[in-house]
């Protein structure tokens, strides 16, 4: 799919994973330097591993991969089943595996990299969907001259809508509402 | 132990402090699984984040395990 052909560089924590029921069993094998049991991981692989465990325990068999780009890990979950339900409404599960992750591994690695957690491409897809959306939300607002609400975004995706309509003259976008989740709204200039 | 009961365990564990004085108590209905989770003085506040955000996360999470199996779960974090 399209992450293999961003030129992203593959990084250790890639190896095979092995897909344990039985999370407890610690790492596996391969990804152990060989020479020091007690060696740390080093961060992909510790990435990895606590991605890996958090979704066995959730009870899904997944593949994970984890990879470098831009100064921040992106770690792909690819579940042959169950893929939604590690989405979660609006990407709601994703934030929370995303945000848990993130906080587990700083634990042993304060100075770790950002982590991006995805399920099967989906952070892209979500991104296209918001940019035809706010496009064709924008349009209409134009034809009427009235202002339109999307639903309540995150921040990152509220900027998303904001890049996406940079290009278009006569609109503008404001979210009503602060925290995680605001609602956006595209508005005529002219009425503002 | 169920898996639940682990994701729970793990989670808690890995964020504390004191491992150690981590306590899950899984509380199994019907329909619904209650876990008492308890934490060791001055460990409450990181599994319950800024603004209950840790604490919000670690519901979403067993919320869909529990939706897995057709359940649902229920988290309270114990003083």
């Amino acid at each position: 799919m399209a992450q293999n052909e961003t030129g992203e560089r593959p990084v250790s924590g890639n190896g095979p994973t092995e897909v344990t029921q039985q999370p407890q069993k610690g790492p596996t094998p391969e990804s152990v330097p060989a020479q020091v049991e007690k060696t740390k991981p080093d961060e992909p692989t510790a990435v990895r591993q606590t991605l890996q465990k958090l979704v066995n325990m959730v009870g899904i068999k997944a593949k994970i991969e984890v990879t470098e780009r831009e100064n921040a890990y992106y770690a792909n979950i690819k579940a042959r089943h169950s893929n939604g339900l590690l989405i979660g409404h609006r990407g709601g599960t994703l934030r929370s595996l995303q945000y848990l992750t993130r906080l587990i591994v700083k634990q042993e690695y304060p100075n770790a990299l950002p982590i991006t957690v995805d399920v099967s491409g989906y952070r892209l897809r979500r991104e296209n969907f918001l940019r035809k959306k706010a496009t064709a939300v924008a349009r209409i607002v134009l034809e009427t001259q009235r202002e339109m609400a999307l639903d309540l975004l995150t921040e990152k995706e509220m900027e998303i809508v904001r890049q996406a309509l940079k290009p278009m003259a006569g609109i503008r976008v404001y979210a009503l509402g602060t925290g995680t989740r605001r609602n956006v709204i595209i508005a005529p200039i002219a009425e503002s | 132990m169920t898996e639940l009961k682990q994701l729970v365990e793990y989670i808690s564990k890995a964020l504390v402090d004191q491992p150690d004085k981590v306590e899950v108590k899984e509380i199994t209905g019907e329909k619904t699984l209650i876990y008492e989770l308890r934490v060791g003085q001055g460990d409450l506040g990181k599994v319950i984040g800024k603004e209950g955000r840790t604490a919000k996360a670690i519901r979403s999470i067993i919320t869909a395990a529990a939706m897995k199996i057709g359940k649902r779960a229920q988290l309270e974090i114990l003083e």
